[in-house]
């Protein structure tokens, strides 16, 4: 992965040893069916929440008291909640709310934790120290505590979600920025920057930063799954997403009370849960065998 | 001065009206009580489910609502062992302290009151063999039982009630303010007991009849807190494990024992079962004998189970829309009409209640005299709204916060209605679940909300429902609505004891609430809600009607 070659010039045109890198890499994801399956899943879910508006047939939040707690039927592919709402369209609506919450806090992780986690990785010696002290302090506490204590200070909101979620995820991205930083820290190309006298920030945003990602994108990915699903936790417990918000988390907090009489109110965003976690979490594990050097050096 | 029968507490197993004929109605019932009973119905501090309104209590019911299984004047069986699911776990024992409806609930069979209400709304002697009032109102006296006996097997005189009363006089309890009001407690013998008021003041007969005012023996009395009740009443404690279980046993020595008014029920006990679902799911297998606290939701389950009485009694609790008055945009009162219009009542107590409720546009007790007749909820109208918007200078709506409290199920699914239907004219409310204990610290003490919604029990006493949530001086005053017409009618209703000179300002009193759209906008009234095996007979629940009284049930098995 050297990149002596790596010019100035070279940053902003893709080089030959990158169209390479490129062109094993997707040559290796879409042999992996593991992660074809996960990259499937999200893809379809990203689509299905772009064009929400358009799939869900019912406004969300238009009750309709005679045909509560409707079961499925053509109608109501998903049947209807207590208060006659269509399952269905809040459910698809419903994935809008799950990524954003899984994107936007995972995306306030990496741009803080990627950070600290390269600088403290790099600088070693007692900036490493504090820097990832700090982050050990943050990541004693379960995720969903810490979540859900930031968001009784900060106000059941949806977009607190989002901040507690990037709050609470960043130590886990720092910790694997860190890793990647020091082992590339030694490599060659860093001591050639050095001898170059480029700076200490360019050698760390422009050298070492790109060379770290990979590892970054693979603990992100599967982050995203745990943002997903701790932000339906959240919402069960009643401090994320508020009614008539289609939260999933929220309709399973809805839905437990019906589960003898109308089980579909349950059933379904249970599913769509399911299928977006199991969903990121396969894009992980599939994206960390592709670009694990190891991996292949088994294989 | 009255003569009264004997074991008049529990309800109504006769059914007739021989007790109350014999009764000069007017006399007492003016005096009727306030009964500061209307205990929050949170207060129960849980709130850890919904339970804490499903389940409150009931009341003395039997007219109408019985089924046709109950007991019938003849009496019933002695012995048994009754298994009751309980909704909210027993808070505190001490009657002068604790608010919540799942103490009192187990309280009323423990402990007993000097007067009782009964099913009427009357308010009868009761450990009184009969009482007497003054020409001018102010000298109550009251003769006492003979033979009264507490669970330590002390007999009770006037020395009991007096230090009882002299409790709460002069300590920090729940009636203590309406001591302000007595001049002197005398108990000028044994068996007589007087209350000398300073002036006319209606609420304090209705007090006496509440357990926060219950009779405790006189060394009981010196504590600061009771943690094992002893009283007179028909069941004596036996043991509590706290949030577990709770445990009365039959008193063998009942002063009110009979054959046809019981006890009769050797032992009650009490499981805390806190999740509707479970304990539904637990009383449908048969694993106890009655259940409180059913969710509106699963009405149908209950009524279609074979074997399985069902019962419901009004009025439990009446829930309400909060909107605070003194901060925008509910301080402006076309804004407040705005949002009434566009809110479709019936619609509203449908989706939470799934019809076992009752709208109400006053907040007393329906049936009562103090229900105005001729006034309704607004109807839904968005034209309405619209102009009231246009007058508010709020054409295009308003955007407010929403703070339902989460442990309460059915004034999330009405928010959420509600929210839907004030949509349409760009009201925007926006709904924010909140903890009870975040509500009674945010909304109730600091008052800082736009709006909410709520609930309160036992409002059988008018002087609960008009004064102490709708006067600034009130106990329980948080919406910062004051007219100063309304607070002239409803300070004067207090020291009126005829019923039809009393009803006639409550009913102007309503006038207002309903014409300057005060800032409780009522929802609706939900009954009690009780699940009961078929062998389970006699009437369930207590006059107060929020909570429980087992003297006359009994087992058939």
């Amino acid at each position: 992965m050297a990149t002596e070659q790596e010019t100035d010039r070279g940053r902003f045109t893709i080089t030959q040893s990158q169209r390479d890198r490129i062109a094993r890499f997707v040559r290796k994801f879409r042999s992996n069916t593991k992660a074809m399956l996960g990259f499937t899943i999200v893809v379809l879910l990203v689509l299905v929440a772009i064009f929400a508006p358009i799939i869900a047939p019912y406004p969300i939040d238009a009750t309709n008291i005679e045909d509560r707690s409707q079961a499925p039927s053509v109608e109501h592919p998903f049947g209807t909640d207590d208060l006659g709402r269509d399952i269905f369209s809040r459910v698809v609506m419903g994935s809008r709310i799950s990524l954003y919450v899984g994107f936007g806090a995972i995306s306030g992780a990496l741009a803080v934790g990627a950070v600290v986690g390269v600088v403290a990785g790099y600088a070693g010696g007692l900036t490493d120290e504090i820097l990832m002290r700090v982050m050990d302090a943050a990541m004693a506490f379960p995720p969903v505590l810490l979540a859900l204590t930031l968001l009784v200070v900060l106000g059941p909101e949806l977009s607190n979600v989002v901040i507690a979620l990037a709050f609470v995820y960043t130590p886990y991205i720092a910790r694997v920025s860190r890793s990647a930083a020091l082992a590339e820290r030694n490599e060659a190309y860093v001591e050639a920057a050095i001898a170059r006298g480029e700076s200490d920030s360019r050698i760390v945003f422009s050298e070492v930063f790109p060379n770290c990602m990979a590892p970054m994108l693979v603990q992100g990915s599967l982050n995203v799954s745990f943002a997903i699903l701790a932000e339906a936790s959240l919402s069960f417990l009643g401090l994320g997403a508020q009614p008539p918000r289609p939260s999933w988390g929220l309709m399973i907090n809805t839905g437990r009370g019906f589960m003898e009489t109308a089980p579909w109110m349950l059933l379904f965003p249970a599913l769509a849960i399911g299928i977006a976690v199991v969903g990121f979490n396969m894009l992980g594990d599939g994206l960390r065998d592709v670009l694990d050097p190891k991996v292949e050096a088994i294989e | 001065m009255q003569e009264n029968g004997k074991g008049s507490d529990s309800s109504d197993s006769t059914g007739d009206g021989t007790r109350r004929s014999r009764f000069d109605r007017r006399t007492f019932l003016g005096a009727a009580a306030t009964t500061g009973a209307a205990a929050l119905a949170g207060c129960t501090g849980g709130g850890s489910d919904d339970s804490t309104t499903e389940d409150s209590g009931s009341s003395g019911g039997s007219d109408d609502t019985e089924s046709t299984d109950t007991t019938a004047a003849s009496g019933g069986k002695q012995g048994g062992t009754l298994q009751w699911g309980g909704a909210v776990p027993v808070q505190g024992l001490d009657p002068h302290i604790d608010t919540s409806a799942a103490s009192k609930r187990v309280l009323e069979n423990i402990y007993e009151e000097v007067v009782a209400l009964q099913d009427d709304y009357s308010i009868q002697p009761h450990l009184a063999e009969s009482m007497e009032q003054s020409d001018d109102n102010t000298l109550l006296t009251f003769n006492l039982r003979e033979g009264v006996t507490f669970h330590n097997g002390k007999e009770m005189t006037s020395e009991d009630v007096l230090a009882s009363y002299e409790r709460v006089q002069n300590g920090d309890y729940l009636a203590t303010g309406f001591f302000d009001y007595v001049e002197e407690l005398r108990a000028p013998d044994d068996y007589t007991f007087e209350v000398q008021l300073t002036e006319p003041f209606a609420p304090f007969l209705a007090k006496m009849a509440t357990a926060e005012l219950s009779v405790m023996p006189a060394e009981n009395a010196e504590k600061d807190m009771v943690e094992e009740p002893i009283g007179t009443g028909p069941y004596v404690f036996e043991s509590r494990e706290i949030e577990t279980s709770f445990t009365m046993s039959r008193n063998e020595d009942y002063w009110g024992a009979s054959d046809e008014d019981g006890p009769f029920i050797d032992t009650i006990v009490k499981s805390e079962v806190p999740d509707p679902s479970v304990r539904l799911q637990s009383f449908l297998a048969g694993e106890y004998d009655f259940i409180n606290g059913i969710a509106p939701k699963d009405v149908s389950r209950v009524e279609q189970a074979p074997d399985v009485r069902f019962e419901k009694q009004f009025p439990k609790s009446l829930v309400y829309l909060g909107l605070n008055c003194d901060v925008a945009p509910f301080d402006n009162k076309d804004a407040r009409l705005a949002l009434d219009y566009t809110i479709d009542k019936e619609k509203v107590a449908e989706a939470a209640l799934y019809g076992t409720g009752q709208t109400t546009a006053s907040p007393a007790t329906p049936g009562s005299p103090w229900v105005n007749p001729d006034i309704e909820p607004r109807p839904r109208d968005l034209e309405k709204a619209q102009e009231h918007l246009d007058a508010a200078g709020m054409s295009d709506g308003f955007t407010a916060t929403f703070k339902i409290p989460q442990s309460y199920p059915t004034q999330v699914q009405a928010a959420e209605v509600i929210a839907a239907d004030a949509a349409e004219v760009g009201i925007n409310l926006e709904i924010q679940q909140i903890t009870w204990s975040t509500w009674l610290s945010d909304v109730y003490s600091n008052r800082d909300f736009q709006a909410t919604t709520s609930s309160y029990l036992a409002l059988w006493y008018p002087d609960v429902s008009f004064y102490k949530f709708l006067h600034p001086n009130g106990a329980f005053f948080f919406t910062n609505w004051v007219n100063e017409d309304y607070n002239a009618l409803v300070e004067e209703a207090r020291t009126i004891y005829d019923e039809q000179e009393r009803a006639d300002l409550y009913h102007q009193a309503t006038e207002i609430l309903h014409e300057d759209r005060a800032g409780h906008l009522f929802l609706w009234w939900q009954p009690s809600l009780y699940g009961a095996a078929s062998q389970y007979k006699g009437d369930i629940g207590a006059p107060d009607g929020s909570t429980l009284q087992f003297g006359d049930n009994w087992l058939d098995r």
